[in-house]
């Protein structure tokens, strides 16, 4: 979508924001300032972001979310520090702050990134004349962050790859899959909803795949986990393998991003080497009892060892502490695809696992354990019914 | 002196009714004075209220910065000049 001018991006279309809820709230109620038609009076102390500002003045009303949003991984982007820890050590934090301040914090997000403007990160702007909505407009805000990756792949943005089927044929949302509590983060004490005669608590999310696999495939389709569906691939396999080794297509991968400050302007600037399409199995790195794979997906993450090298030496010394090609759930699920064509396009196929042969040898220690040794032998094929 | 029994019985029925009529009269008629408007409490409308709010109705509110915020033209006319950004110098995908 086109940029929106800087007055439309603060247009309110004030006959149908008056008959909503939120219209019955004064504007100066959450964006304080002062009523006056002066516009730098009426300005002054303005909080023209106010879900971002300290007050939370949204969990004045939406308490229920209160103390569980903050938790949420879109609110404390802690994916971002997992990894950064633990490939770092508690000397270099410091250094890492700031350069997680300049190039990474944008990406975080408030309840008005979401539920009434696009996000700062895209350039701002309301979706609807200041209209609240509850489902996130899926372009203007899901994918205008998650766009390169994700975003690309669900809605069939890689020249020759289809989008995935779940949008192609079903104009599925994101929010079809993604709850709210995975939207929201879930609350520390889990009986602040669900009673139970046990307290149960929880900590936040420190990853994206941390704790339960939610959005998972069999929730809509339970009968592919259960065998009850009579396709023989699914009997056979199990829970070996995640639903993406057979029903993804090609993905994107990246290699070696690089941050550092521009000495012409002041600004932070991030460099990517290369960025391509791939396809590659490997072993699971993240293998649970809610993600029990043998086999999974694997995508190249950017991360490099000197990727902070503008703030200090050596900040990432535990570099290999993660693979750097890492669990990923592409979503651009097919029902056919060509890995799962017949049971020797996968099996005997070592173009599409990860064996060692594909690392750059400074990358082999860091993926010790998810580079596949041995290939699945080749397989009698049975006769399958056409 | 059959005039003066004729007073007292009189009298001294007009005494007794008015013994026997109801206090609840009094007490409704206090209820329905106006009450004192207490430091905290919302101000109580009055007949010479001119725009006093239909019970069971939100008002929508209409303020001064709605009316400028819903105005093109004025917000056209106040922006502030866009300022010519640097190019980003970041490469490749984000």
């Amino acid at each position: 979508m086109a940029p929106l001018e800087p007055w439309e991006k603060v247009l309110v279309k004030a006959e149908s924001f008056l008959e909503t809820v939120h219209g019955h709230v004064a504007c100066t109620d959450c964006h304080e300032g002062v009523q006056s038609l002066d516009k730098d009076t009426a300005h002054e102390d303005m909080i023209a972001r106010p879900s971002e500002a300290e007050s939370g003045v949204c969990f004045e009303c939406h308490t229920d979310l209160d103390g569980v949003f903050q938790n949420s991984l879109h609110a404390t982007l802690q994916g971002y520090w997992t990894v950064l820890d633990t490939r770092s050590a508690p000397e270099n934090h410091a250094a890492l702050e700031g350069a997680f301040g300049n190039h990474c914090a944008n990406c975080h997000t408030s309840c008005g990134d979401c539920h009434v403007s696009q996000p700062a990160s895209v350039g701002g702007g309301f979706f609807d004349g200041h209209v609240f909505t509850r489902t996130p407009p899926m372009t203007r805000s899901c994918t205008a962050c998650h766009g390169s990756r994700v975003g690309n792949e669900y809605l069939g943005k890689n020249e020759g790859f289809p989008g995935d089927v779940h949008f192609r044929e079903g104009r599925m949302n994101c929010v079809d899959c993604h709850s709210s509590h995975e939207l929201h983060g879930q609350p520390a004490n889990c009986a602040k909803c669900h009673v139970a005669p046990e307290e149960m608590t929880m900590t936040p999310a420190d990853h994206r795949y941390a704790g339960l696999q939610s959005p998972s495939c069999e929730s809509c389709h339970p009968s592919a986990i259960l065998g009850k569906d009579n396709i023989e691939m699914h009997t056979v396999h199990g829970a070996d393998l995640s639903c993406q080794v057979c029903h993804s297509i090609s993905y994107t991968s990246c290699d070696g991003c690089h941050v550092a400050i521009s000495e012409k302007t002041g600004n932070p600037f991030f460099a990517t080497d290369a960025t391509y399409p791939t396809f590659v199995i490997g072993f699971n790195p993240q293998r649970s009892y809610t993600r029990p794979y043998k086999y999974v997906t694997l995508r190249h993450v950017p991360a490099t060892p000197d990727g902070f090298s503008f703030y200090g030496e050596n900040l990432l010394p535990n570099f290999n502490a993660l693979p750097t090609w890492a669990y990923a759930t592409p979503h651009n699920t097919q029902l056919k695809t060509p890995q799962a064509e017949s049971c020797n396009a996968c099996h005997g196929n070592p173009a599409i696992f990860l064996t060692i042969d594909k690392l750059k040898p400074e990358e082999v220690d860091a993926n010790l354990n998810v580079i596949v040794d041995q290939v699945p032998a080749p397989v009698e094929e049975p006769n399958l019914p056409n | 002196m059959r005039k003066f029994w004729q007073f007292m019985i009189l009298v001294t029925a007009t005494l007794y009714l008015t013994g026997c009529q109801p206090s609840g009269i009094s007490a409704s008629l206090d209820s329905m004075e106006a009450p004192v408007s207490a430091e905290g409490l919302l101000p109580i409308p009055s007949v010479d209220d001119p725009s006093p709010a239909p019970m069971g109705e939100t008002q929508p509110v209409i303020d001064e910065c709605i009316s400028c915020h819903s105005d093109k033209d004025r917000l056209i006319d106040t922006a502030k000049p866009v300022e010519e950004s640097a190019e980003s110098e970041s490469s490749g995908v984000g």
